[in-house]
């Protein structure tokens, strides 16, 4: 979710009106934001929100024009970001709210398609503070210019170690040859150095009338998306201004951004298929409107719709399916149920006989986590070392799943010493890939022959036959500790936990302990 | 019906008030509490001597040798026995110590009063309360209240009495008696006395909504699935149409565990694979970049049980219609919080037939949440890189709408690689969530920590 900062009286709709369009096409209001889904970047500012309004209220369904190109970027090819498409907007009065609006705006699509920078990264400029003809290009960490925001000359390598978005995105640049993407014009004035930070020669102010935009990536698909959510944005917001392609001269040759309608093609038959709503043509049409699309029948079972070019989350009929579901309204669809026959069945049979021996003995379920750490799995239970699944990328101390419950267990007893005495509790799920159960007796008569007693009543409830043999673990008093087998492999442990290991979880009266795995499902 | 101790208790009294002592105390709370007979109580006061007091009525008040010495001439106070006391007493009672000799003007006055203390010492029921006083507090008397109770039949009791048969009143019952019931009466109880606790074994509440859960599913024809809580990315993400760039895949948001998984099933591989690239003949522009065998293989552990469904999904994907469903733990990468853990409980339904659509997905989901005592249940648009549509579902909790899970249909880019031709619908929700709403509880580690009290006195719901 995205949340959006939009005090709804700026919105040029009724307060009802817009709690109601918001949340009928999936967007919330919360607190004092706007909550938006992220697929649908267009919604991601005051203008967008208004727009997808004035579609599902009134219809009112824009096409936006772009003049041919009058400016060229020759476009290098610059290894680590390859892909660059820039516009131009004539005509804008950028006072201190638009420029606040806008930086949301680019910070917004930064984060989400841009995906923090990295598949696109948006400089706007002041295009009379420089001249064209514009050169996207690799360049030298000697080469200097005064970035955004300072008051002199540094050099790229200077940059990217002191100033604060070099370091937060240096990353992104980073290669052996040392050189970094460049956007300078024909004088050698720097606009910006994607995707780090602009130059500081066109730096947005209020008395700025026209924009050049640049947009670089390094994939082509998203830069065209995000410049034609700006260029679109910034038509909404200054009703005269005009936008006009550039263009990019490089290896391929380009004028954009296209801000035409990207025709699709749906059957009216699959979308009741998918949707399970009838509608006829003109509903689907009238829904498809309220959603901004432009659409029109065929005659037939065929729909060409017209999807907005900012729409880039439309990738697929289903897509479009949605819009008219959305459209429809989600309140409308009148509901089925299945008419297939299916045989109920559970799992985990006998998982849930043993729940029912344990809570039948008395014993309190208790529900712990299968993240775990060393510590507890090892350390405290006196074990070195056990094969077990470690995380790259922990959490606190949690860098392992846990391989036996006793020791989740052991916390919860620790963790309610407050608790009369005894105590008795048990957990019984999934360890990493097989069924575990145990439980433990804390008491001052807890002994083995206690533990012995439960495991001989539960293999005999699931009419397992199971020998005990002696065992020697660290975790347990010696020659008070046995390993339950069955059909010759260990199927489970039960014993008198050794005093160091009740010191370790702060016990200062007796458990016994039982442990079984490698049970049938 | 009283009993035979209570009747041969009650035979001894009569309307004149009797002490307790004649009759034994034993019964006499009971007797009183089933109004049979009258309790009153008398109180008496009585004045004990204290060891210091004893010693005094024999050798007299120190004051008063004190006193002695002085009318005889001998005023070295330091030869006087007792002297601090007396001292203390004599000053009291209008004496004056100058210099070190003690002064007295009228020594009939104090030895007057000397003589009052002395005679309560020796009788201190008559004595004034005034003079009580300062033996009690010199520490030289000690106040001792004796209660005396009596008792006396009432009405009922003489009623009770009177009721009583020659039968043999018992308390508790033996294989005798049982024989032999017609013999006996049996004594009638307090059915309003405190009792003690009763303990049992208890599954665990959160363990007790999975179960719910898992028994409306099954009632309405799904299948349990499971896996295993290490997968591979492919599973995980890549079959759910995740791209590969997806933030949920960041280092951030995932916890990948070491080494990498091979997906045997080669075939489907190359289809996910195409489906991302370029929508793979489903029609879909996919997402336009070059997709990773490497990156699919990094192993995680599953973020979502809809690795379950997806798998499930492949291994049924000859059937024309399916119902299946996983409850279990996910993990994603947060750091703990009162509303956060980094591992939680997924519940994941995904059904298919020939005429699953969007209509059919939100009456089933109504049938399942209503199952789980949720009336008012409505539904927004919402997204999720592997449903088209989407939606969320609210359910109305105390006056509130809140969002309780996440559904729609499975994308083409889904389904098609697969190779299943009718829509598949699928829903999910986190059981802590759930289990919080319904226990009212504001913490997600009340749920994982749990007091064991509180488990033990959970209502059951």
């Amino acid at each position: 979710m995205v949340t959006l900062h939009v005090p709804i009286e700026k919105l040029s709709l009724s307060k009802p009106q817009i709690e109601e369009g918001l949340r009928n096409i999936g967007c919330s209001i919360e607190g004092g934001g706007i909550e938006i889904n992220p697929n649908r970047p267009d919604l991601f500012s005051r203008i967008g929100i208004e727009r997808a309004l004035k579609h599902y209220f009134f219809r009112e369904l824009t096409d936006y024009t772009i003049e041919r190109p009058k400016i060229e970027c020759y476009a290098d090819e610059v290894a680590v970001r390859p892909f660059i498409v820039c516009a131009v907007v004539r005509g804008v009065r950028l006072d201190d709210e638009n420029i606040r609006e806008l930086i949301e705006l680019q910070e917004l699509l930064h984060l989400t398609l841009g995906r923090n920078r990295r598949f696109a990264a948006i400089g706007l400029h002041d295009l009379d503070d420089v001249s064209p003809p514009f050169y996207y290009k690799s360049a030298p960490e000697s080469r200097s210019f005064t970035p955004l925001g300072s008051y002199r000359e540094m050099s790229i390598k200077e940059i990217l170690e002191k100033n604060e978005k070099g370091a937060e995105f240096k990353h992104l640049v980073e290669n052996d040859k040392r050189l970094y993407p460049l956007l300078e014009d024909a004088e050698g004035k720097v606009l910006s150095m994607p995707p780090i930070i602009n130059g500081n020669v066109t730096a947005l102010k209020e008395s700025t009338k026209n924009l050049f935009i640049d947009v670089t990536g390094i994939t082509e698909h998203v830069p065209y998306t995000v410049i034609n959510l700006l260029v679109c944005d910034l038509l909404d917001r200054f009703k005269d201004a005009k936008a006009e392609k550039v263009r990019v001269i490089g290896k391929e040759t380009g004028e954009y951004p296209d801000l035409t309608r990207v025709k699709w093609s749906i059957n009216l038959r699959e979308a009741e298929r998918i949707t399970g709503i009838k509608m006829s043509t003109e509903e689907a049409i009238d829904s498809l409107e309220k959603m901004g699309h432009i659409a029109y029948g065929d005659g037939n079972e065929k729909l060409c719709v017209e999807v907005p070019c900012y729409r880039s989350d439309i990738m697929h009929p289903y897509d479009i399916f949605e819009e008219l579901a959305i459209g429809y309204g989600y309140g409308r669809i009148k509901e089925k149920l299945p008419e297939s026959w299916t045989p109920g069945k559970k799992r985990f049979r006998t998982r849930d006989i043993l729940r029912e021996i344990f809570t039948g003995m008395g014993f309190i379920e208790a529900t712990t986590l299968n993240l775990s750490s060393e510590e507890e799995q090892l350390e405290l239970m006196n074990l070195k070392t056990k094969e077990t699944v470690e995380i790259l990328n922990p959490v606190s101390n949690l860098s392992i799943l846990r391989f036996w419950l006793i020791p989740s267990l052991l916390s919860i007893l620790r963790a309610n010493k407050h608790n009369p005495l005894p105590q008795r509790v048990f957990e019984c799920d999934q360890l990493y890939d097989r069924e575990h159960a145990a439980c433990l007796i804390e008491s001052t008569s807890a002994d083995f022959k206690e533990i012995k007693s439960i495991s001989e009543a539960i293999f005999h409830a699931l009419n397992i036959e199971v020998s005990y043999l002696s065992e020697s673990h660290p975790s347990f008093i010696k020659g008070r500790c046995a390993v339950i087998v069955k059909d010759n492999e260990k199927a489970g442990i039960i014993g008198e936990l050794h005093p160091s290991v009740l010191r370790n979880f702060q016990l200062e009266t007796p458990v016994c302990a039982l442990e079984l795995w490698g049970l049938q499902e | 019906m009283i009993g035979e101790r209570e009747a041969d208790t009650l035979e001894k009294l009569d309307e004149e008030w009797r002490d307790v002592k004649e009759i034994g105390e034993g019964l006499v709370p009971w007797l009183e509490k089933q109004g049979l007979i009258e309790v009153k109580e008398e109180t008496h006061t009585d004045y004990d001597l204290t060891e210091e007091g004893r010693k005094y009525l024999t050798e007299g008040l120190p004051e008063k040798r004190a006193l002695a010495y002085v009318r005889a001439g001998k005023i070295k106070i330091s030869e006087i026995p007792e002297v601090k006391i007396a001292t203390i007493w004599l000053k009291r009672f209008g004496a004056r110590i100058e210099k070190g000799d003690i002064l007295i003007d009228d020594a009939e006055k104090i030895a007057a009063k000397i003589r009052e203390l002395e005679a309560a010492l020796k009788d201190p029921s008559k004595a004034p309360e005034d003079v009580i006083e300062i033996l009690m507090k010199r520490k030289l008397l000690v106040k001792r209240e004796t209660i005396e109770r009596f008792v006396r039949i009432t009405e009922k009791g003489k009623e009770a009495l009177a009721a009583k048969g020659d039968k043999h009143v018992v308390t508790r019952l033996d294989k005798e008696i049982i024989k032999n019931f017609e013999a006996y009466d049996f004594k009638e109880y307090d059915i309003s006395m405190p009792v003690r606790e009763s303990y049992f074994g208890r599954k665990h509440p959160l363990k007790k909504v999975i179960d719910d859960v898992r028994e409306i599913f099954v009632s309405m024809g799904f299948e349990e699935s499971t896996g295993s809580f290490v997968e591979s990315s492919f599973w995980d993400m890549d079959a759910l149409f995740v791209p590969q760039q997806h933030p949920a895949r960041d280092l951030q948001d995932t916890f990948y565990v070491k080494g990498s998984m091979e997906a045997e099933e080669k075939e489907f591989v190359e289809r996910v694979k195409e489906v991302h690239e370029n929508g793979g003949g489903t029609g879909s522009t996919g997402w336009r970049y070059r997709w990773s065998y490497e990156e699919a293989k990094r192993a995680l552990l599953r973020t979502h049980t809809t690795v379950c469904s997806i798998r499930y999904m492949y291994n049924n994907r000859e059937k024309d219609s399916f119902k299946a469903f996983t409850i279990g733990r996910i993990f994603r990468r947060e750091n703990p919080d009162p509303t956060h853990l980094p591992e939680f409980t997924q519940i994941d339904g995904i059904m298919s037939e020939e005429g699953a659509s969007l209509a059919m997905l939100i009456g089933v989901l109504k049938k399942f949440y209503r199952e789980m005592g949720f009336d008012n249940i409505r539904v927004k648009p919402s997204y999720f890189p592997y449903t088209e549509p989407s939606l969320e579902v609210e359910v109305l909790h105390n006056g509130k709408y809140l969002e309780l899970g996440g559904a729609g249909v499975f994308r083409a880019e889904v389904t098609y690689p697969l190779g299943i031709k009718n829509p598949v619908l699928a829903w999910g929700l986190g059981v802590e969530r759930l289990a919080m709403l319904l226990y009212g509880l504001e913490s997600i580690k009340e749920l994982y920590m749990s007091d064991i009290e509180w488990i033990r006195s959970t209502c059951l719901r």
